[in-house]
C-alpha cells in the first residue's frame, strides 16, 4: 500500500537527477547566488540580446589597463581565499612559461584611450581536487591541480590556458561585472586604488557571485574558438582544448563535487567540443602538431 | 522512504543516512590534522561546546539551534569551532549539513567536502576525492587572501623566458587569422 508512493518518490527523484544532468545542474548555483545577493535575475535571452547590442567590448573600454589590473588582484585574492596556490615552485613556473608564451599570441585589445593593453600575465595552479580553470580581469589565470592531473600533454594545458586568456583579452569578466550590476562597486575599487590588500565586502560578494554564476555562455563559446586559435598560433597542436572537453564529457559527472562549479557555469562539454572540432579540422588544419608530452608529464608527476 | 542509489535500485533512506554518517566520520578522520577550514556552520540541535573532542571533556558553554560557529578543523566525529572568540569542540552530528536538496551537486558535504558517497564515480577513493575541493559552498565563504596573490609574483615568467621555453619545446609562432566573427 505504501509501495506505490515510494516508487513514485524514487521515480521523481531519479527524474530530477537526470534532469539536473541534462541542464548542467544550474539550480544549486542559482540558489547560492540568491543567498549571496546582488546580481540580476533577468531573462537570459534578453541578456544575450543586450550583449549583442552593447557587446563585451563596451564593458572592456570602461577600464584602463591599470584599473583592470587592480580588479584582477581583488578577484584573485577572493578566489585564492577559497583554496590556496599549490606549493610547488617548479610546477608554478612551468605553467607561467606556457601561459606567457600562449598569451603573447593573443590579440592585443585597446584600452579606453585606444592604446594596446600590455597585460602583466600571472598564472597559478590552485591546490584543489576540483576540476576547473579561472581568469580575472587584467591577466590573472588559474588552473586547478585537479584539472592539471587529468591533462595528458602541454598542448592540452596550452588549450585550457588559451581559453582563459581569451576571457581576459575579450573583457568577459568585465562584462560579467557590468551585467551583474557590480559596475559601481568595481568603479569604487579602481578609484580607491587601495593596493593595501584590503578588499571591500561588496567587492568580495561581487567576485564570489561572478565565479558562482559564471560568464555568459556565448562568451564561453567564444573563448573556446579563440582558445584553439591562440594555441595554434603558439605552435601547439590545437586539438588540446577539444581533447580536454572530451575528457570532461566522458569522465565528468554532475554528481561529482569536483566538477560542480565547472559544469554549472559552462555549456555542456560535448556541445563545446562539437562546436570547435570543425574549426580545428578546417581553419587550423595547417597548425603544427607539437604536444610536448614528455616535459608535461614530468611536471604532472610533481603534483601531490 | 526510499531513494535511488547509483545503480538505480531503491534503498532505504535511514540505511543510507547511517552509512553516510559512517563514511562522514571516516572521511573526517582521514583529514585529521591535515586541513583547516574557516567556514561558518550552523548548529542544528541544542548541544554543548566542549574543551576537547570527547563526551567527557569539560563543557565550555551551551549552544542553541541556529547558532553560527566558525569551523576550524575536524577530528573523528567532532568539529573544532570558534564562537564568540572562544574555541571548543562540537559533535559533527549537531550541525546542519547541506544535503537537504535532492540535486546532485548538493550531495557534497561542505564540512568535509566528501562527495559522491553513494552516487556515481565509485571507481575512485571517495573519502579523499573532495577533501581538497573547491565547491560552490567554499566559494561562497571565501575570504580574500592577498598574500597568495603576492606569491604569484614569485613564479612569474618574463616574455624572454617564455620565448626561451618555447624554443626548447620546439614551438614556433604562427599567424593564423582571427575569424571575422571574433574580431576584437
Amino acid at each position: 500500500m505504501t509501495i506505490q508512493p515510494t516508487r513514485l518518490a524514487a521515480l521523481l527523484l531519479g527524474t530530477l537527477l537526470l534532469t539536473a544532468c541534462e541542464t548542467m545542474n544550474i539550480a544549486p548555483v542559482s540558489n547560492l547566488v540568491g543567498q549571496l545577493g546582488g546580481g540580476n535575475t533577468s531573462n537570459h535571452t534578453l541578456d544575450v540580446v543586450n550583449d549583442v547590442v552593447s557587446g563585451a567590448g563596451a564593458a572592456f573600454k570602461d577600464y584602463s589597463a591599470a584599473e583592470q589590473h587592480t580588479l584582477g588582484t581583488e578577484f584573485s585574492a577572493v578566489l585564492l581565499g577559497a583554496r590556496p596556490l599549490l606549493r610547488n615552485e617548479r610546477v608554478q613556473r612551468y605553467v607561467n612559461q606556457v601561459g606567457v608564451w600562449v598569451a603573447a599570441q593573443a590579440d592585443k585589445p585597446l584600452d579606453k584611450e585606444g592604446r594596446p593593453i600590455q597585460f602583466a600575465w600571472r598564472f597559478g595552479v590552485i591546490d584543489t581536487d576540483a576540476i576547473n580553470a579561472y581568469a580575472t580581469p587584467g591577466g590573472y589565470v588559474f588552473i586547478t591541480s585537479g584539472l592539471f592531473k587529468r591533462l595528458e600533454s602541454e598542448a592540452e594545458l596550452a588549450g585550457v590556458l588559451a581559453h582563459e586568456i581569451a576571457h581576459v583579452t575579450r573583457g568577459h569578466y568585465l562584462a560579467a561585472l557590468k551585467k551583474g550590476g557590480f559596475a559601481q562597486i568595481a568603479g569604487g575599487v579602481v578609484k580607491a586604488k587601495t593596493g593595501s590588500g584590503v578588499v571591500s565586502n561588496a567587492m568580495v560578494n561581487a567576485v564570489r557571485n561572478i565565479y558562482s554564476r559564471g560568464l555568459d555562455q556565448s562568451d564561453e563559446f567564444q573563448a573556446d574558438r579563440l582558445g584553439v586559435l591562440y594555441a595554434a598560433r603558439a605552435g601547439y597542436a590545437p586539438q588540446g582544448l577539444p581533447h580536454v572537453l572530451r575528457m570532461y564529457a566522458v569522465s565528468g559527472s554532475t554528481s561529482d563535487a569536483n566538477y560542480s562549479i565547472l559544469f554549472s557555469t559552462h555549456p555542456a562539454p560535448a556541445e563545446r567540443s562539437h562546436r570547435i572540432e570543425p574549426i580545428v579540422a578546417t581553419q587550423l588544419a595547417q597548425a603544427d602538431n607539437v604536444e610536448n608530452e614528455k616535459r608535461f608529464l614530468a611536471m604532472r608527476r610533481q603534483l601531490p | 522512504m526510499s531513494v535511488l542509489n547509483h545503480r538505480g535500485n531503491t534503498v532505504n533512506a535511514s540505511f543510507l543516512l547511517n552509512r553516510w554518517r559512517h563514511w562522514l566520520c571516516a572521511g573526517a578522520g582521514l583529514v585529521l590534522g591535515v586541513t583547516a577550514w574557516a567556514n561558518t556552520v550552523e548548529v542544528s540541535t541544542a548541544t554543548t561546546l566542549r574543551a576537547g573532542p570527547a563526551l567527557d571533556a569539560k563543557i565550555l558553554s551551551q549552544l542553541e539551534p541556529g547558532a553560527q560557529v566558525e569551523h576550524l578543523s575536524t577530528q573523528g566525529g567532532w568539529l573544532k569551532v570558534r564562537i564568540n572568540k572562544r574555541e571548543g569542540w562540537v559533535r559533527i552530528t549537531h550541525v546542519k549539513l547541506a544535503v537537504a536538496s535532492s540535486t546532485a551537486s548538493s550531495q557534497t558535504n561542505p564540512l568535509t567536502g566528501v562527495a559522491g558517497l553513494f552516487t556515481a564515480n565509485s571507481n575512485r577513493p571517495t573519502a579523499t576525492t573532495g577533501t581538497r575541493g573547491l565547491t560552490p559552498e567554499q566559494l561562497a565563504q571565501a575570504q580574500p587572501a592577498p598574500a597568495e596573490v603576492q606569491l604569484l609574483e614569485h613564479y612569474a615568467a618574463t616574455p624572454a623566458q617564455a620565448q626561451q621555453f618555447a624554443r626548447s619545446g620546439k614551438l614556433q609562432a604562427h599567424s593564423f587569422a582571427t575569424p571575422k566573427g571574433d574580431a576584437p
